[in-house]
């Protein structure tokens, strides 16, 4: 019994030690998702570069677990979306801003300021921006372009890539024009479509809503009441569900089920996506696609109408950290002119407001073959998310996933828009209720 | 006897001293991790502590009362919890109570439907979820495969809704019943065959018996068994835990109370305090209860012995 | 006579209503392992439609964060050094329960029995403060079983000492002739005497540690230290891209699942009597 005890107490004193030397290192953390493995290497040699701290990342793991291990992170990502529900873990970064000459919040796009502050305090550090985007491949238009051509209307010398003066209308006939398929046994069979389905994400939908003139949450509600049995509403939805379930002369994208069997953007077989999430061009210059970007179009009628997105990827620094002041350089120099230089080799558009002249002013060859202007124009008119804590629980948990009942057709299916989208609305509103009373 | 209860001190001392060889450890595990961490938790109840709080300050009874009347989630996940433990609890009772009557009868095949109403419980616990989620998924599970083959048409989507998805996890648990009935089963074995005999002897058909003996014999036990599945019931975690993603998903519609609390204490930011203060109220409830059990199982006993 | 016999063949009806229900989520699981990815996401067939059961298996052992060896011996180590903690402490603070007397022994052990009614939740708020703060969450799984060195498990205490009471008293008072220590006895004759009982401890260990998700949850963050608890959720999310799990591929989650499920299976198989005994009677326990 004696020697158990004492072998415990030594196993124990030895797992000790050896816990707390795992926390002597003096490198920097920072906690990535997944999808970032490898994009932020070149920046992190260029920090060690230049002051001689190692930075390393964890890519995809849940923050709350990493806690108290050798790899919690003294850098922790967060975003102009989750910010509210965030705010308490990170430091107040106001006094080291306003003492360090190198640095000021001006500099930065203001509705992404105001979507990061609390109660007057900063928090975290934009990095880059998100904006909503019309993405398309190229070599699918090239490939289709007699059909687009036609669709469209167009002169033989004009380019059938997609215009900034776009309409519905002229998305929905190109989209058509792009879609093939063969019929088997009474069924049409597509091989390719004009445009994705979006039913992971609310950002189709929500785009397809705020360009016909509605909006989610009532106006003064404090975003406890929507508002999705509007008329616009009504018909965004009946929108978005035509483009997948409509007849051959209106489908131009996959319902539910054939999304789930890989048409998708990213597989090189669907020719338009509504993109919000800049992260993508990494993916998609990995994956070899020729694509590039146009502003939204807009409902036929309403070239001025906003909807599109704008959200920003930030970063705080841990209240947990020991390294403040190393973590705050390092986010200094990622949030400022050199990190946003670097990312941009990584498809990511940093968040200053002189951002479009910094990349003009690269070198030829570092320049990126897209139509970036579009960036810019989208991010001018584009609008930030409401600001709500519950809101992207809600829209996963409610809306989409009875959204998607409308995406396919058999067991479950519903076909009825207006009424799906009542019940939502019960829904959702008895949640707020039950919240908020 | 008298011989026997007096003590010498030496003999005392010599068992008192061996009991602690033998059982100190546990009298250390008890202050370690029971008086410890109760009395913790009660400090940091009154206290706004998270884990990434680098001050923390004193509230008084504040959490406490925040709890009680400014913090939806905290009642709705406890009146979640209490409709789930109950319909739950009282669902297998009642289907582990039937079938272990009915495995009591001296029918063929018992031994081999015994081991089919257990074989649930050969799928580990951090898989059940899995299983069931696919069994009742909307578009691709057998349930709602088996219910159009019957002729329904409007599906439920089950877990997928905030409307059906507790009443999928009710049902999932209640599928659990196999335990249960092991248990019931022992007991009824357990009812002395002579009482039986006497009854047939005095010529009462086999509905009589069952009126007269086996359900007198066997509704104390139900009572004495509602309030104690209720108990557990309130602390179940894994299934709520991987049917809600971890968060009650949809839409808190799982929010059973160990989750919230879970959720609140260990993830971010780590409401540690409020979460004390939040478990608290919890043991409350279970000790209320616990005390109800306890003065309907003296009544249930008296009831039986007469 | 014939009667009877009639009334007994209703009884099936039940009988055999329930046994489909309990076996539908087995079939369904082995059913759906045999589906290609395809029909297991989006089609809800009675019988696979596809016969891809070995690429199905291919693609699960062969996915990187799958080490399915590694986490059977993770889970293997929590469950031994917790079920030797538990095994010995509490056997021996039975036993002192069990045949020492001195005045206030029952009060204690009474103390000991009410902890029993104390919510984990209650319980576990400070402990996890304590393995944060000092930086050992994550070491050896430490949390995970390091109680179990105090005889915390106070059921398996008093599981311990009813079996021990029953203990024959002229054996142990003969052996305490023949000057025998007390842990002598204990180790020789009272352990030998009782092994059913330590089966049954190891086996509802077993079978706790195994299916256990909290602690994991709560413990467990990195690759390496993942546990069979971790095996599921891989195969669960690997299509959950951002917000959705619309897509789940069910035919690797049902793999995976048997997988978990081979060493209970094996043990049902060779101890089924005792195994049922066990579940149920830690089913009171719970």
């Amino acid at each position: 019994m004696k020697k158990i005890v004492l072998l415990i107490g030594m196993l124990g004193l030895f797992l000790g030690i050896s816990g707390c030397q795992n926390n002597l290192s003096d490198t920097l953390r920072i906690a990535l998702d997944i999808e970032d493995e490898g994009r932020y290497d070149d920046l992190f040699t260029l920090f060690y570069e230049t002051t001689g701290i190692t930075v390393s990342a964890t890519y995809g793991q849940d923050i709350s677990k990493l806690i108290s291990t050798p790899y919690e992170p003294d850098i922790i990502k967060t975003s102009t979306v989750l910010i509210d529900a965030m705010y308490q873990i990170f430091l107040d970064m106001t006094p080291l801003i306003d003492e360090d000459p190198d640095i000021s919040l001006d500099q930065y796009h203001d509705v992404l300021i105001d979507a990061l502050m609390i109660d007057g305090k900063i928090y975290a550090l934009p990095t880059s921006i998100n904006t909503s985007l019309l993405y398309y491949n190229k070599s699918l238009f090239d490939q289709e372009a007699d059909a687009i051509r036609l669709a469209l209307d167009l002169e033989p010398t004009e380019s059938v890539y997609p215009r900034s003066d776009w309409t519905y209308d002229d998305y929905v006939k190109a989209g058509v024009a792009l879609s093939k398929y063969q019929m088997v046994g009474g069924n049409r069979v597509y091989s390719q479509f004009g445009a994705e389905t979006q039913l992971n994400w609310w950002g189709e939908w929500l785009v397809y809503l705020n360009h016909m003139g509605g909006s989610f949450y009532q106006e003064n509600t404090m975003n406890r009441v929507t508002a999705i049995t509007s008329e616009a509403a009504i018909q965004a939805t009946t929108f978005f569900r035509q483009k997948s379930m409509g007849d051959a002369s209106e489908k131009f994208a996959p319902d539910a089920i054939e999304s789930a069997s890989s048409y998708s953007f990213l597989s090189g077989n669907v020719g338009m996506i509504f993109g919000g999430h800049m992260g993508d061009w990494f993916s998609y210059d990995a994956l070899g696609l020729d694509w590039d970007i146009q502003v939204l179009p807009t409902p036929v009628g309403r070239p001025d109408a906003q909807g599109g997105e704008i959200s920003a990827d930030a970063f705080g620094i841990s209240v947990r950290s020991k390294k403040v002041t190393e973590a705050f350089m390092f986010l200094k120099m990622w949030a400022g002119e050199a990190g946003a230089i670097q990312m941009y080799e990584n498809g990511k558009i940093g968040a200053l407001k002189n951002m479009e002249a910094l990349i003009l002013a690269l070198p030829e060859h570092q320049q990126k073959p897209i139509n970036l202007s579009a960036v810019f124009q989208a991010a001018e008119i584009a609008i930030t998310l409401p600001r709500e804590k519950d809101f992207s629980k809600v829209m996963r948990e409610m809306v989409m996933s009875e959204i998607y009942k409308l995406m396919y057709s058999g067991r479950g299916a519903e076909t009825d828009v207006a009424l799906v989208l009542s019940r939502i609305k019960t829904q959702v509103d008895q949640y707020y209720r039950n919240l908020y009373g | 006897m008298k011989s026997k209860n007096t003590f010498t001190k030496k003999a005392f001392m010599k068992d008192y001293r061996f009991f602690l060889m033998f059982a100190g450890i546990s009298l250390v595990g008890f202050l370690l991790f029971y008086l410890y961490p109760i009395i913790r938790t009660l400090m940091l109840s009154f206290t706004d502590k998270t884990i990434y709080s680098l001050v923390t300050t004193r509230l008084g009874w504040d959490n406490y009362v925040y709890a009680l009347t400014k913090d939806p989630l905290f009642f709705e996940s406890i009146k979640l919890s209490l409709i789930f433990a109950f319909t739950s609890g009282i669902m297998v009772l009642i289907t582990s109570l039937v079938l272990a009557m009915l495995l009591n009868q001296k029918v063929r095949f018992i031994g081999v439907f015994r081991t089919i109403y257990f074989l649930p419980f050969i799928i580990p616990s951090f898989a059940v979820g899995a299983v069931y989620k696919n069994l009742f998924h909307p578009t691709s599970g057998l349930i709602n495969s088996i219910l159009s083959f019957v002729g329904f048409t409007d599906l439920p989507a089950w877990y997928r809704t905030p409307d059906t998805a507790l009443l999928t996890m009710i049902l999932i648990s209640s599928m659990g019943f196999g335990v249960k009935m092991l248990v019931f089963l022992a007991a009824l074995q357990r009812i002395p065959e002579d009482y039986y005999e006497v009854a047939r002897l005095e010529g009462a058909t086999p509905m009589q018996q069952f009126k007269k003996i086996t359900l007198p014999l066997i509704t104390p036990m139900v009572f004495f068994n509602i309030i104690l599945i209720t108990i557990d019931g309130l602390k179940a975690f894994n299934l709520a835990f991987v049917m809600g993603n971890g968060q009650g998903f949809p839409a808190n519609s799982t929010l059973l109370f160990p989750i919230y609390m879970f959720m609140t204490a260990f993830n971010m930011p780590f409401r540690l305090g409020y979460a004390a203060a939040m478990a608290y109220l919890f043991f409350i409830l279970i000790l209320v209860l616990t005390l109800i059990h306890f003065l309907l199982s003296r009544f249930y006993v008296e009831k039986d012995v007469s | 006579m014939r009667k009877k016999n009639q009334a007994r063949a209703w009884v099936y009806i039940p009988l055999i209503f329930f046994a489909i229900i309990a076996l539908m989520p087995l079939y369904y699981l082995i059913i759906t392992a045999f589906k290609d990815l395809n029909e297991a996401s989006t089609m809800a067939t009675m019988w696979p439609k596809s016969n891809a059961l070995i690429e199905n298996i291919r693609f699960v052992i062969t996915y990187p964060d799958y080490k399915v060896v590694r986490m059977f011996f993770n889970t293997m180590f929590i469950f031994a050094l917790k079920t030797l903690g538990t095994v010995l402490t509490c056997s021996l603070a039975a036993w002192g329960f069990a045949t020492f007397k001195f005045p206030g022994k029952n009060i204690i052990f009474f103390a000991l029995l009410t902890t029993m009614m104390i919510p984990g939740e209650l319980l576990g708020i400070p402990i996890y403060e304590f393995f944060i703060s000092t930086g050992l969450k994550e070491v050896a799984y430490l949390p995970l079983w390091i109680s179990a060195w105090f005889a915390t498990d106070v059921f398996m205490i008093f599981m311990f000492r009813q079996f021990f009471q029953g203990m024959p008293k002229p054996l142990i008072e003969a052996a305490r002739m023949d000057g025998y220590g007390e842990f002598r006895i204990f180790f020789k004759i009272v352990v030998p005497l009782n092994i059913p009982v330590f089966t049954t401890v190891i086996l509802l260990y077993f079978i706790g540690t195994y299916n256990d998700l909290y602690g994991p949850a709560l413990y467990i963050s990195q690759k390496q230290n993942w546990v069979m608890a971790n095996s599921i959720s891989i195969f669960e999310n690997l299509y959950k891209s951002g917000s959705s799990d619309y897509i789940v591929p069910w035919n690797y989650v049902s793999v995976a699942s048997l997988i978990a499920m081979v060493p209970v299976v094996f043990l049902f198989s060779f101890m089924q009597k005792r195994f049922m005994e066990s579940v149920a009677g830690g089913g009171i326990k719970q």
